[in-house]
């Protein structure tokens, strides 16, 4: 018979573990892979809570008195009722893919690539191998250990057809490390609690710098990442770049200009974590700025600048919608918001339109806007296609989180290859070519 | 591309369990949820030499329960971690859970972190002084003084059965 202590923690384990939902193991193999590369701070390093409750992290919203809205609300014109069939897979074949290993001169098999791409042709890679007996690691963070794990990292010119070994580097062995890819010839390396690594060069010279100062270059990358070129919004004090329990919290995040420092005035922003913000910039030169009540409750919130984030006004959110993500058209015109129940609305006439409900559990990192009312939803069944109010999934393509890269080539990460779809514009039946 | 081979299943057979012993520990349950959430993330992200481990999951729970402690560590006071349990909403026999959550957060966090670990973890002490990088007799002692200031909720709790 029990102590009647094991007795009751029984009791306990027996009413609660069934209160516990885990997130789908697939999605936790996205949520990784999209963290290797982009990693940010505090719940958003949790790309998890995206896997959680997909809308948070890119929520936006704001919070104080509202200006007098310029956008005003109207009855949803539904073009493709709630509770409408869902979508049903295309009979046609899917477009071209032309797959592409990745091989680097002097490195044998083995070495799993991380893969990051800053146009249809550059891209970083950093390949990692450890013996089966391999002690390192034991913590998060691989500090601690004797590790025995070799990390090479390459780089590629011509999309992934060719890699070459980066030889200007310190050794990363044993590393644990995110990239923050700039552009061709510019990349952050950051081992994690140790420093960041820096080459403006491509690769032929590094400089050091301490984790108290990231480089600029990475707050820019990761800005550009995350479709908020050369701003960011943070708490005081934070570098950009916790994880995991080493997060910030603030009362008040703020908007910074990279390397200027806060701008002045200041929107309207929340706390971090209960009322996180996040900030969308378009090509128009419009900022978007929604702020999401995570734990609190309350209403979302959208701040809208047309000045280059000096003024700000407050936009109405669709009634419906208690949780949502925003998404731009490459040109920054079309402007998308994405619901907690597969609602989708896009603003038309500066009203928002409900449109065709999304495929189910496609958060917003998963959806792209290609313009002219097109987007792109990927799903754990695939890729969708949203044209002419109706969703189609594409044939051959796996589930990814997609968006652009800054020469207008579509980039999806999916589990174990990156996803590129040169060029610009809408067609259904751009190629891709999956690199792994 | 398939799930690494084995992480499905440590994670399909131990996720809430390890989220049940966090919950114990923090007295929050979705933040529980996130944090072993966060853990099991981190050992697909290095399953490649986690899996060859003896016990993988107890790399997991060793992160988990990191996290945990450093989460804990950031909050303000008892009072706020009270307030916490108050906010709370779950299902089913809510007033019995809930009590033993209250009554483990009156316990200083090394007894309730040792209590937690051995009486839902089911570690021995010797097992939760490897993990904390104490001595033994420390977790004993730890494990002794926790267990002693439950006594009067599990008494009642019993006498309630």
């Amino acid at each position: 018979m029990p102590e009647p202590m094991d007795q009751t923690f029984a009791d306990f384990a027996d009413r609660t573990a069934g209160t516990f939902r885990a997130a789908p193991v697939e999605a936790v193999a996205v949520a990784v892979r999209r963290r290797r590369r982009t990693r940010r701070g505090a719940l958003a390093a949790l790309a998890l809570a995206a896997v959680i409750a997909p809308l948070t992290l890119l929520s936006l919203g704001g919070r104080g008195e509202t200006p007098p809205p310029v956008i005003t609300p109207s009855t949803p014109a539904v073009t493709s009722p709630t509770g409408s069939p869902s979508p049903s897979p295309s009979p046609e074949a899917g477009p071209a893919v032309e797959v592409r290993p990745v091989q680097v001169p002097g490195v044998p098999p083995g070495f799993p690539p991380h893969l990051v791409f800053t146009d249809a042709d550059h891209g970083w890679a950093l390949l990692e191998r450890c013996p089966a007996d391999s002690t390192a690691c034991v913590e998060d963070d691989c500090s601690q250990a004797g590790h025995t794990c070799a990390v090479v990292l390459a780089r590629t010119e011509d999309g992934g057809r060719t890699w070459r070994r980066v030889t200007g580097v310190p050794s990363l062995d044993g590393k644990v490390i995110n990239m923050y890819a700039l552009d061709a010839q510019t990349i952050t390396l950051h081992l994690i609690r140790e420093r960041f690594l820096l080459t403006r060069d491509g690769g032929a010279t590094f400089s050091s710098h301490r984790l108290s100062t990231p480089p600029k270059e990475a707050l820019l990358a990761d800005a550009r990442a995350y479709g908020h070129e050369g701003y960011m919004v943070t708490c005081p004090g934070a570098t950009g770049f916790e994880d995991g329990a080493s997060g910030v919290e603030c009362e008040r995040e703020q908007l910074v200009k990279i390397g200027s420092g806060p701008v002045r005035p200041q929107p309207r922003l929340g706390g971090m974590p209960n009322s996180a913000s996040s900030l969308h910039r378009g090509a128009d030169g419009r900022f978007w700025l929604l702020t999401s009540p995570e734990r609190e409750g309350g209403a979302m919130r959208i701040q809208l600048s047309e000045d280059g984030a000096r003024t700000w006004r407050q936009v109405p959110v669709p009634a419906q919608a208690s949780s949502f993500g925003l998404l731009l058209s490459p040109d920054g015109a079309e402007v998308w918001l994405t619901g907690d129940a597969q609602q989708l609305w896009r603003l038309v006439d500066r009203a928002w339109q409900r449109q065709a409900d999304l495929p189910e559990e496609s958060p917003p990192y998963q959806i792209v806007a290609l313009g002219g009312g097109i987007l792109l939803a990927a799903n754990a069944a695939g890729v969708w296609r949203l044209q002419d109010g109706v969703f189609a999934q594409v044939p051959g393509l796996p589930e990814m989180s997609l968006n652009h890269l800054p020469d207008g080539t579509l980039r999806g990460y999916a589990i174990g290859s990156v996803w590129l779809s040169p060029g610009t514009g809408t067609a259904a039946d751009r190629p891709w070519i999956k690199i792994q | 591309m398939s799930p690494p081979a084995g992480f499905t299943e440590l994670y399909a057979t131990h996720f809430q369990r390890l989220a049940t012993q966090l919950y114990a520990y923090l007295g929050d349950h979705a933040e529980a949820q996130d944090l072993a959430q966060e853990a099991f993330c981190r050992a697909y992200d290095r399953w490649h030499r986690i899996s060859a481990y003896d016990d993988p999951i107890g790399w997991v729970r060793r992160v988990a329960w990191n996290l945990a402690t450093s989460r804990l560590r950031r909050r303000a006071t008892a009072l706020r971690y009270l307030a916490r349990q108050r906010q709370e909403h779950v299902a089913g026999p809510e007033p019995d859970r809930v009590a033993l959550v209250e009554a483990l957060a009156k316990l200083p966090a090394k007894h309730r972190l040792a209590v937690v670990l051995h009486h839902l973890g089911r570690l021995s002490t010797a097992e939760i002084a490897e993990q904390q990088g104490v001595a033994e007799g420390t977790v004993r002692s730890w494990l002794s003084r926790g267990r002693a200031a439950l006594a009067a909720h599990v008494s009642e709790e019993s006498s309630r059965a």
